[in-house]
């Protein structure tokens, strides 16, 4: 378990990027994240007027410069609040650290984003950087601190982890530890259901949905099924998304996954005392009533 | 996608044709700043978790959706997903 030098330290902000799918399909992420934000001295600052990170699997692979001014322009944003990016979403996350890296590290590039943003008084200079959720979790609010806001030990739950493509994108993929960590930390039970690495589909799902449910969520969704998971949990609203569709659409083909999910930032605030209500865990599209009758959280 | 990426990533294709499948998920971020339009019901449920009934993005930003307007316009982008659209 990762141990830092800021476990006991004192309220840091962040600015807080949410994406697309977040907070227009997925609001139950957003709210148990500001909800356990105080608990973990985490001050949110909202990036008021931010668009799509965009989407790299579209917006990058039609037109890169397009790509990067509107990348440009969400960091700039955080820049003029003068705190780092948190990025709740694995996409999101790839593209402005991505984004960031290349525009910064090219000073022609700058000179020319900039002469762009200009237009909107807006100015990139590269000053913020751009953290992951699970990198804020484990390297700026500390493992010890976290374990020490538990109020509820989820210890009897067994989950499947779906980790997302990106994480692996992270420096010696260490963003995949540190969703072990956390995982460990709060004392779940982790399952290895032998398709940790496969893709959810959510690129696929952007050309053909019928394609990626039968290419990739139908196999780890039977994985899951087969190692009698409790719930999956995902930090990625992509692999959320498509392995929700997933399991709705594949009813048809009599596919009866009924596999809970949870997003990372649900989990914990379970972990942390909120009840499943209070962030939204009833309001899922996959029901989540089993879950938490076996977290004993149901009714008032 | 750059050079340097196509190097890197010797399996992805510049999109040179706009598949089917990407001319909505463009425009929307063009025309609202996302690629989701905000669903009334979604609205009610974010009021009921007790944050904002719309998200503090784009999606309440008038000034921010011109801006990302202005700012694709004249790219391939916004030509390829555009050229067929009404101006809104």
């Amino acid at each position: 378990m990762k141990e830092t030098s800021r476990d006991q330290q004192m309220t840091r902000n962040y600015a807080l990027f949410l994406g697309c799918y977040i907070p227009s399909m997925q609001p139950f992420a957003e709210a148990s994240l500001r909800r356990i934000a105080p608990l973990l001295k985490m001050k949110l600052i909202d990036m008021e007027g931010a668009t799509c990170c965009p989407v790299p699997e579209i917006v990058r692979l039609v037109d890169y410069d397009a790509w990067l001014f509107v990348s440009a322009r969400n960091l700039a944003l955080a820049e003029s609040e003068g705190e780092d990016i948190l990025a709740l979403c694995n996409g999101c996350w790839e593209t402005l650290h991505e984004a960031r890296e290349a525009i910064v590290s090219d000073p022609e590039l700058l000179t020319e984003v900039n002469s762009h943003l200009s237009l909107f008084d807006k100015r990139l200079e590269g000053k913020i950087k751009v953290k992951h959720f699970l990198e804020v979790i484990v390297e700026d609010v500390g493992l010890q601190s976290l374990k020490a806001s538990i109020k509820k030990p989820l210890s009897n739950l067994k989950v499947g982890v779906q980790y997302g493509c990106k994480l692996y994108k992270s420096p010696e993929s260490k963003f995949v530890s540190y969703f072990d960590n956390i995982i460990e930390t709060l004392g779940v039970k982790a399952i290895e259901y032998g398709a940790e690495k496969l893709c959810c589909g959510f690129p696929l799902s952007l050309y053909s949905l019928d394609e990626a449910m039968e290419e990739r969520a139908k196999f780890k969704l039977a994985k899951m099924q087969e190692a009698k998971v409790d719930c999956m949990v995902t930090a990625c609203p992509g692999c959320f998304d498509v392995l929700e569709k997933a399991q709705l659409l594949l009813k048809r083909q009599g596919l009866h996954y009924e596999i809970p999910m949870l997003s990372l930032t649900e989990l914990m605030a379970l972990s942390l005392g909120f009840r499943p209500e209070e962030i939204g865990v009833d309001t899922h599209r996959v029901k989540t009533d089993a879950l938490i009758a076996k977290l004993g959280m149901e009714g008032n | 996608m750059s050079d340097d990426e196509l190097t890197l990533y010797p399996w992805r294709k510049r999109v040179k044709t706009l598949p089917k499948s990407f001319k909505n998920p463009i425009v929307n971020i063009i025309r609202v700043g996302h690629i989701p339009k905000l669903a009334s019901t979604r609205e009610r449920i974010r009021e009921n978790l007790g944050i904002n009934r719309k998200p503090p993005t784009a999606y309440q930003d008038e000034k921010a959706r011109l801006e990302l307007k202005e700012l694709v316009k004249g790219t391939d982008l916004y030509d390829k997903a555009m050229w067929d659209e009404r101006d809104e």
